[in-house]
């Protein structure tokens, strides 16, 4: 079984983990521990809610907002060691809230793949690298028909590698609720995606 | 076992969120069943190919943005914050006993100048101002109860002394202030009622400067359109007096100017 694969990789190798004391002087006002931590959960934060809102810009201004709201609210941090699934749960707020703000103005928040992030320009591009564009695109566009519940916990469980437990607290759903959307939610993208992995097995 | 029920356990082992018990169990049937094996290489397949999925880099400008964006939260508290701090700022500035002292001593002195003033204009014009102007309760001497000497302030001691002749014989008066031509006393008077308004004037215009931001713009520009009429009758009073320092209705102009002013500015500090 290989279990130990999935569980190592991703974020232990993408990320070196915070020094300790990091929050703790951020938490005091010191600028330069607030830029260690963004440049630590910058990438996350903002791909995490690229995911959601399948937006590059979007999600930029709501990654923006997410760190501000951040460094606004930490001294109500209690537990450092919550510190991602604390950032991680503004980040899912903040998301949540643009796009109830977006329903109520009526404006469509893009679910489909951008104009931006499709392939313009195939023919300069090896084969191979090419296939993973184009795998790449067909998992941005499985992810974007998933329900919003659905594509939560997908991203947090699968390219984030957060425990059932740090779901739930990011998402305030029950470990119930998450195992059926995230075994929901695997079994969608299966079967999006099924017809490259075959081409590429 | 059901191969295709256990595929969420299944999942759940490969993503280590099983426990221990079962997971031993599922291990063992996995060593024996090509099925479930087959559907663990499918997982770790679609694995490999999620964890190429490539993350979103932030652009250069993102930690300048959002640098920007906390030091102007810093340097100006949200809306909310700046409405409740303002309130209570304004509210505990107003009850600070230095400040309630010191307004409350303006208005009293106010009062007993402006009081004094107009007695003397009058006593000197010969009762005109009685019949010419409506007369305030306070500046009549006849039907303003004689104040307790022991309680009257020190500092106006003149003029009060002013206020309780009237309708009683004349006090005993030290020998300077009796030197004193009406027309010294009422400069004097009308010298220390100008200092007065402008003190408490200062007071109230401290307490609006704290309470501009709540107030609707409509409010302050009337308010500040009222304000400079009222400092132009101010300054046209001053210039009549300059040219004549006996004229009564110069000095009576300057005087309910003030009183105007003050009381357009109360109306705005409690509004």
């Amino acid at each position: 079984m290989s279990s130990g694969t999935a569980t190592a990789g991703r974020k232990g190798m993408a990320f070196g983990e915070l020094a300790p004391g990091v929050v703790a002087r951020a938490k005091d006002g010191d600028e330069e521990a607030f830029h260690l931590i963004f440049n630590r959960y910058g990438r996350p934060i903002l791909s995490f809610i690229n995911h959601l809102v399948q937006d590059r810009d979007l999600a930029e201004d709501l990654a923006q907002e997410t760190f501000v709201r951040a460094h606004r609210n930490l001294k109500a941090l209690r537990e450092e060691a919550r510190f991602s699934t604390w950032l991680f749960g503004i980040a899912r707020n903040v998301v949540y809230e643009a796009s109830r703000q977006a329903r109520r103005d009526e404006k469509h928040i893009p679910l489909d793949t951008p104009e931006s992030q499709r392939l313009e320009s195939k023919d300069l591009l090896p084969e191979g690298m090419m296939r993973d564009r184009e795998l790449n695109e067909a998992i941005s566009r499985a992810l974007a028909t998933l329900d919003d519940d659905k594509r939560t916990v997908f991203s947090l469980k699968i390219f984030h590698e957060k425990s059932y437990e740090e779901i739930s607290e990011i998402t305030g759903y029950s470990i119930g609720k998450l195992k059926t959307d995230l075994h929901r939610a695997r079994a969608e993208m299966r079967r999006r995606i099924a017809p490259y992995l075959a081409e590429r097995a | 076992m059901n191969c295709e029920r256990m595929q969420p356990e299944l999942e759940e082992l490969f993503y280590g969120e099983l426990d221990a018990r079962r997971a031993l169990e599922l291990r063992a049937h996995l060593s024996g069943c090509e099925e479930c094996r087959g559907f663990e290489a499918a997982l770790a397949r679609e694995m490999e190919v999620y964890s190429r999925y490539p993350e979103v880099e932030p652009s250069a400008a993102m930690w300048d943005a959002i640098r920007e964006r906390i030091h102007t939260e810093e340097s100006t508290p949200s809306p909310e914050y700046r409405s409740r701090w303002s309130f209570s700022l304004l509210a505990g500035w107003l009850l600070q006993p230095a400040v309630l002292r010191q307004a409350a001593g303006a208005l009293a002195l106010i009062v007993l100048s402006v009081s004094a003033t107009i007695y003397f204009t009058s006593r000197r014009d010969g009762g005109n101002l009685r019949t010419g102007v409506q007369p305030s309760p306070v500046a009549d001497p006849a039907s303003t109860p004689a104040p307790d000497p022991v309680q009257v302030p020190a500092p106006d001691a003149a003029g009060t002394s002013a206020l309780l002749a009237a309708g009683r014989p004349a006090p005993v008066r030290p020998a300077k202030a009796k030197q004193l031509t009406d027309d010294e006393m009422i400069r004097v008077q009308v010298g220390r009622a100008e200092r007065e308004y402008a003190g408490a004037i200062r007071l109230l215009d401290r307490a609006i400067a704290e309470r501009k931001q709540q107030l609707d713009a409509g409010v302050i520009a009337q308010y500040e359109s009222s304000l400079a009429l009222i400092d132009d009758s101010i300054a046209k009073s001053r210039r009549a007096m300059r040219q004549d320092p006996g004229d009564p209705a110069a000095r009576q102009f300057l005087l309910a100017a003030y009183a105007r002013k003050v009381e357009l500015m109360q109306e705005i500090a409690l509004r």
